[in-house]
């Protein structure tokens, strides 16, 4: 998740009203962000990607005004009416289709304002903009060029430019295969032929989105007016950032003017309207318990909302920035958040239910009662370790996207895992025997199923099959049920020294000595004795035996 | 004075015997138990012991041989006046004639005339001392029977010819302090005291007439372990009696699940970072899982503009495709909207404890493989209060007193919140939680609200049993498993 870094000072010149760094520290994560550190006077604050509106100093700043009852309601900033137009060309259609854009007037380019604009530029490329794939934005020196501006399609070789931070003129080609800015975004132009690009009235080049601004526009501290500009693929994406970032430089005292875009339609741009959400009282008060209905609209406009009221409705209108409204429930989170997490009585459900659970109780005491010491271990594994070592040949689920060699498959039996316990334990004193239950993952008519089984081993200087045979067979006694074996082919067990543990006419699972060049392969150097039993099939069994009891 | 044992009482008697120093080899007792005895003794201060090394020697084959034939040189000069060295080796063999003419002629015995051939010419002495033992063979004759009072010249020699190989030996001495000295001037009295216990004297009824000796109750017992429950299983089991108590019941679900109903049926947006093949273990095998289209249109539409949700949804084309692919649960919320799915009727209190997998790299905080703590509560009316309600008392009910929750964010749950327990000062953060978002419960019949909780267990077992590296979880080292306390 995101993380900005904001500074405490540039906070409270924000916020227009000094508030302690303690009680900051101990609001903020109040209204939904995670403080991650505090380094001198440096906050670092994890914003969730629902929302984006705080992934700058300035938007923390708008939402702790709202919360801190500094301002009450919905922010409003003076927009004005559009004087430029930018042309969007039909060519760009299957590109990047859309754009949006505006112009902030009289905004003072501090150090903090150009280090949090680049900051919340990269934040928001990456959140909203998936990497820039959905959208991204580019901010230009307004009086560097003339308006119009056109946003259009170009064959890659028509046009040579300057791009940010370079000297010589490059071609779009050029800029592609040797600027770093191309080479790490050209994935997103390689299905198309055509690129493209935003110039102005004399056919100067603002910006190659999504991949470079030109040289000739880059903002510095001498830029009075700015000139963003948000192309995508999504358009809500590049609405939505666009008012976020535009509203970030009014707080900074710019002042916002929009921009006509003409394509196909008009639009334009940026659009501050709020956005209207009805929202039932009751809805409200069911699921918050709060039941009063002044203390939800003082809710609502501590988190920046305007409300009107109406019958048993509220009309909640919403800044344009935040973009994770889709429902009434998140109004309702709001109220909760505005209210006060810390506030709300503790209950408990109502409703009479049953408890039950899936125990093992009974098979845990059984083991411990044999002396045997639970293991726990990863499922991941993988094939050196499934079947190699351990000399088997499997059909496991193999996963497509592996962190590590190590971890491919998940298992299809537990022997191996616990076979490596005691390779890991080998400086440790023996005798060794340790379990563990469960899950395993096979294949069954090409569906992958699942399965829960107990696996023991031990290790000792003198132990073998007839041990093994022991404890099996103590294990299905205490769960009422006797041994019979047949002989079983395993690979990793010595030929003749396996049995298949079968429990009126089913097999359960199988138990033996393992091969000396198993215990070879995991680096041990003493006799192991294994058995692996389904305890489903364990459990049904005896529990099938007891109601039979239960009959007769 | 603590109790003596009759061993240590013997010790003690046989140092008064012998004016309170005696070799342990010397006493008529097991040489174990005699320092078994020694030792005890010591620790109660009443003998000291010292130890010095000493040497001792060992008769080679050559010294055997030495003892049973005679020194060679006597054998070769036995009833030989003059003879030729040459008829000398043919008889004896060329090397032992001529080491044995070297320590003859050393020791004149013997002379050497050279003319034509080499004749041997033994002289008077050599004629007197063939016939006498010689100090070699007193000294071999000695060493044989362990006495090592020996002159050093004649131990050199012996040396030099190889018939005999020097050894260090501790040799031990036990004396007696003053205090051991003051407690044997008392007296000590031997009673016939019983250590053991046995059968024969309980049946017999000696028992009646013995004394039982008194044991040091604070003496050294050797460590035994018994078997145990992995303390991740104990805290699982824990928590299962906590949920299963307040009437919830436990589901499981599988580890191979699809996109559709680990992601999108819980309303996660399909370009969502958390389903990227960065943080999500996707199958090759299998690749794919059938889901029913009409379900699968359904949930498109909730995520295309809201469907019948009164949502306006995530806005964005949905890949039905995607929603078929393999991979391994990122979460146990996919089982709980399953039987959700199943079970639409309310209520319901369900809960369950399962490993889930996330594309991590293994270090000190994190594991592919862990486990969550999973749970809902879904009943008519059921609110905010209830979630904060039931996950206090979860808590409160695992030992922790101080709790606090604040506002969080999960695609699926709105409100959502956070859970926190203080622990040594420190807030830590437990888990998440929030109320399933109506995107999320309406397409599957769900009417009431469900409140539903995912808790790390991990982070939680560390904490309480002071692990600073979760991979002590997994990779079982038995030492610390048999030394580890149960969690009570």
């Amino acid at each position: 998740m995101p993380v900005i870094t904001v500074d405490y000072k540039d906070l409270i010149n924000l916020l227009g009203k000094h508030i302690d760094m303690s009680i900051l520290l101990d609001r903020l994560p109040m209204i939904g962000v995670s403080i991650e550190r505090v380094e001198n006077e440096e906050i670092s604050i994890e914003v969730f990607p629902n929302r984006p509106d705080m992934l700058s100093v300035e938007g923390v700043a708008r939402a702790l005004r709202n919360f801190l009852g500094i301002e009450e309601g919905l922010k409003i900033y003076p927009i004005s009416p559009p004087k430029i137009s930018l042309y969007v060309k039909d060519n760009i259609e299957k590109i990047r289709p859309y754009i949006g854009s505006a112009v902030i007037k009289n905004v003072k380019m501090t150090h903090e304002t150009i280090k949090s604009l680049m900051d919340c530029q990269e934040k928001l490329h990456f959140s909203i903009g998936k990497d820039r794939k959905k959208m991204a934005i580019g901010v230009h020196d307004f009086d560097k060029v003339e308006p119009p501006f056109y946003y259009k399609a170009v064959e890659p070789k028509e046009i040579k430019f300057v791009p940010l931070g370079k000297e010589e003129e490059m071609n779009l080609i050029e800029i592609l295969n040797k600027h770093e800015k191309g080479i790490a975004y050209r994935h997103l132009l390689e299905k198309y032929t055509e690129y493209p690009i935003i110039l102005d009235k004399n056919g100067n080049v603002l910006s190659f989105p999504p991949i470079i601004n030109g040289e000739l526009t880059a903002v510095n501290q001498y830029t009075k007016n700015i000139f963003i500009e948000v192309t995508g693929i999504d358009k809500n994406a590049v609405l939505s950032a666009l008012v976020i970032i535009s509203s970030f430089l009014a707080e900074r005292g710019g002042q916002i003017e929009q921009v006509e875009i003409i394509g196909k339609e008009k639009l334009i741009t940026p659009d501050f309207s709020p956005k209207i959400t009805e929202v039932e009282t009751d809805y409200i008060k069911k699921l918050l318990k709060i039941n009063n209905t002044e203390e939800i609209v003082k809710s609502l406009k501590r988190m920046g909302h305007n409300v009107e009221l109406f019958n048993d409705k509220l009309k909640v209108y919403s800044p344009a920035w935040r973009i994770d409204i889709l429902h009434p429930i998140d109004i309702v989170e709001d109220v909760a958040i505005g209210y006060g997490y810390e506030k709300f009585e503790e209950m408990l459900p109502i409703s009479m239910t049953f408890g039950s659970s899936f125990s093992f109780q009974k098979l845990h005491e059984t083991m411990i009662g044999l002396g045997f010491y639970e293991v726990i271990t990863l499922s991941l594994s993988n094939p050196d370790k499934e079947f190699k070592k351990f000399e088997m040949e499997g059909n496991p689920v193999e996963i497509k996207n592996p962190i590590s060699t190590e971890h491919s498959i998940v298992r299809q039996s537990l022997l191996p895992s616990l076979l490596e316990i005691l390779n890991k334990n080998r400086h440790n004193e023996l005798p060794q025997q340790i379990y563990e239950i469960g899950n395993i993952v096979y294949f069954d008519g090409g569906k992958a199923k699942q399965k829960i089984m107990i696996g023991g081993v031990k290790i000792d200087a003198k132990t073998g099959f007839t041990e093994c045979k022991s404890i099996v067979e103590a294990i299905l006694r205490n769960f009422g049920l006797q041994l019979n074996v047949k002989e079983c082919k395993h690979k990793a067990f010595i030929e003749g020294r396996c049995a298949a543990i079968i429990v009126d006419k089913n097999e359960i699972g199988y138990f033996g000595e393992l091969k000396p060049s198993v215990i070879c392969n995991f680096e041990l150097e003493y006799p192991v004795i294994a058995f692996e039993i389904d305890v489903n099939k364990l459990f049904s069994f005896s529990q099938q035996k007891q109601s039979n009891q239960q009959e007769q | 004075m603590e109790a003596l044992s009759p061993l240590e009482k013997k010790l003690l008697i046989e140092l008064q015997k012998n004016d309170g120093k005696i070799k342990p080899e010397k006493i008529d007792m097991e040489l174990v138990k005699v320092m078994n005895a020694a030792a005890w003794l010591q620790s109660k201060g009443l003998v000291k012991t010292s130890e010095n090394i000493i040497k001792e020697y060992e008769i080679t084959e050559e010294g055997e041989k030495f003892l049973k034939e005679g020194l060679p040189e006597k054998r070769i000069l036995k009833d030989v006046e003059k003879i030729e060295i040459e008829t000398l080796e043919k008889k004896f063999g060329k090397k032992d004639v001529s080491i044995s003419i070297g320590w003859a002629l050393r020791k004149g015995w013997c002379r050497i005339e050279k003319n034509e051939k080499n004749y041997l010419i033994i002289t008077e002495k050599g004629k007197e001392e063939i016939k006498k033992k010689q100090p070699e063979e007193e000294a071999l004759e000695k060493i044989a029977k362990k006495d090592f009072n020996i002159d050093e010249k004649i131990i050199k020699v012996l040396k030099r010819r190889e018939a005999i190989k020097e050894k260090e030996k501790v040799e031990r001495i036990i004396y007696l302090t003053d205090k051991g000295w003051e407690i044997v001037k008392k007296g000590i009295k031997i009673e016939e005291e019983i250590s053991q216990l046995t059968p024969e004297i309980i049946r017999s009824g000696k028992w009646k007439k013995v004394k039982f000796r008194k044991y040091d109750i604070k003496a050294f017992a050797p460590s035994i372990y018994p078997g145990k429950l992995h303390p991740l299983t104990q805290l699982i089991e824990k928590i299962r009696r906590i949920f299963s108590e307040m009437g919830f019941k436990e589901i499981r679900g599988s580890y191979v699940e699809s996109c559709f109903w680990n992601m999108d049926a819980l309303f996660i947006p399909q370009d969502h970072p958390a389903r990227d093949m960065q943080d999500t273990f996707y199958c090759k095998k299998p690749d794919k899982i059938d889901i029913d289209d009409e379900l699968i249109e359904k949930i498109a539409r909730v995520h295309e503009n809201g469907g019948m949700t009164g949502s306006i949804g995530w806005r964005y084309k949905f890949n039905k495709e995607e929603a078929k692919k393999a991979l391994l649960r990122t979460h146990t919320t996919v089982n709980t909207i399953r039987y959700l799915a199943n079970n639409p009727v309310p209520p319901a209190k369900v809960f369950s404890i399962e490993r889930v997998f996330r594309r991590e790299n293994i270090d000190s905080t994190h594991l592919p493989e862990f486990h969550q703590i999973e749970g809902i509560v879904y009943e008519k009316d059921a609110n905010f209060c209830m979630l904060k309600g039931i996950l206090k008392e979860f808590y409160t009910r695992m030992g922790f007193k101080k709790i606090r929750f604040r506002p969080s964010y999960f695609p699926y749950t709105e409100p959502s919140l956070e859970i926190e327990v203080e622990w040594q000062g420190k807030w830590i953060e437990l888990g998440g939680a929030g109320i399933f978002r109506p995107e999320v419960t309406i397409p599957f019949g769900i009417k009431e609200p469900v409140l539903a909780w995912g808790l790390g267990l991990e982070r939680m077992a560390m904490i309480l049993l002071g692990l600073n590296d979760i991979r002590m979880l997994y990779f079982s080292d038995l030492k610390w498993l048999r030394e580890l306390p149960l969690l009570i």
